[in-house]
């Protein structure tokens, strides 16, 4: 699936989530189930603005700012352990 | 909410899975060298070695069930008469692809097919800075051959070329200029660990394994290189020997599967079960006979053994079916 990842960078979705392989670093990481659909909007070519917007209608009931933190957290944590090819997808 | 939380080691715990992360793909057993510490005792081929359209399938399993990344090896894969349809099917699928080899293959326009097909790396084996050392344990070996080879990839643009080197009582002395080597010749990575006694390594133990001495001169060596080429060139150490990592896995397997030339999947390289057939099987199915097995008593009680009593490791390759 192509996605915002650098080259050698894998995912599927998992029952638990999903999984990233950097197979150029042979490292694994695992996310749960928000970190998938977060992977799976970034797969559909989704920008961070949009990504929080959906996951705010879906779960109508939680804090929207903190929604949107945790998306921003989460993209941050993809770059800064270098999985991100750019920041193509960050829609800042 | 979306926390990522690191796996720490890669493959950790098969069993959240539903399909493997990593395979590791021996396509043959023949081999054009004959090299003393081999833990695969390659050189000729198997009588039933998997033929194209098995290997093609095998592929299209492995892409339905999105695996990430495979290694193909050998023998020296680059003499299986199916490799460049392997590598260009798992590719074409967005599959990663290591390649490892001996690396005396690799003529210009290999070089260049290499590089289109845009592998996650080629993995060398060079086991001396000097070619003394490197032809001592590469039973007709070439060492300039290799360094060739390292030039042409360096030559194409994109291609990741990672050394491997593995330390013996015949060349451990040259790790530090072995590196420099790898470095001079802009590989993306210098790759070793302690030698396994497994295959043909196992009965030359004795005049292959280093002493603890040089075991340790050659990781104060590495520390100091790895300090040197930090942000150049990866210089990367296993940090298991053989029996720390089957120990570690008798309890955690690893995500991954050993698929040999014949379509049967071993369970791990120092134990010699064997788990399942991708011939008669589908991979959904190894890959469930494969998480079963670990949990296996007759599994758990030689593992055990082995760790108990380390030469055990040299039946890895007596074969038993689960």
């Amino acid at each position: 699936m192509d996605m915002p990842f650098t080259a050698h960078v894998k995912w599927r979705s998992e029952k638990f989530g999903a999984v990233v392989f950097d197979t150029l670093n042979e490292k694994v990481f695992v996310t749960n189930g928000i970190g998938g659909s977060i992977l799976k909007m970034l797969a559909d070519d989704l920008p961070e603005s949009a990504i929080s917007k959906r996951l705010r209608e879906e779960y109508a009931d939680a804090d929207g700012d903190r929604i949107e933190s945790e998306v921003s957290a989460f993209l941050d944590e993809l770059r800064t352990r270098g999985l991100f090819a750019s920041d193509a997808r960050s829609g800042r | 909410m979306s926390e990522l939380q690191t796996a720490t080691v890669p493959g950790d715990s098969a069993y959240q899975y539903a399909s493997p992360l990593f395979i590791a793909w021996q396509l043959n057993s023949e081999c054009n060298l004959n090299c003393l510490h081999c833990c695969e005792e390659a050189g000729t081929s198997f009588p039933d070695q998997l033929n194209k359209d098995q290997m093609l399938n095998i592929c299209r399993q492995f892409a339905e069930a999105e695996i990430p990344y495979v290694a193909l090896s050998g023998g020296e894969p680059l003499l299986c008469p199916h490799f460049w349809d392997v590598c260009g099917f798992l590719r074409s699928r967005g599959i990663d692809v290591k390649i490892e080899t001996n690396g005396e293959m690799i003529d210009p326009a290999t070089a260049v097919r290499l590089a289109r097909l845009k592998l996650r790396s080629v993995q060398i084996s060079l086991d001396g800075a000097s070619q003394k050392a490197h032809e001592a344990l590469r039973e007709r070996g070439d060492w300039r051959k290799v360094i060739n080879a390292c030039k042409l990839l360096r030559a194409q643009e994109g291609v990741n070329t990672e050394i491997v080197f593995v330390p013996t009582s015949f060349n451990i002395h040259e790790v530090g200029a072995a590196i420099d080597l790898a470095a001079s010749l802009n590989a993306h990575g210098f790759y070793t660990g302690k030698l396994m006694r497994i295959g043909r390594a196992a009965r030359n133990w004795e005049k292959l394994c280093p002493t603890d001495k040089q075991y340790q001169d050659f990781f104060e060596v590495l520390d100091k290189k790895k300090e040197q080429y930090k942000g150049r060139m990866k210089v990367y150490c296993y940090p298991y020997d053989v029996i720390e990592e089957l120990r570690y896995r008798l309890t955690t397997p690893s995500a991954s599967l050993l698929v040999l030339p014949n379509g049967k999947v071993k369970l791990i390289g120092p134990l010699p079960f064997i788990c399942g057939d991708l011939r008669v099987m589908s991979l959904a199915e190894v890959w469930e006979k494969y998480k079963q097995s670990w949990r296996d008593p007759r599994v758990l009680e030689f593992g055990r053994s082995v760790v108990a009593q380390p030469a055990l490791v040299a039946k890895a390759n007596d074969w038993i079916e689960l």
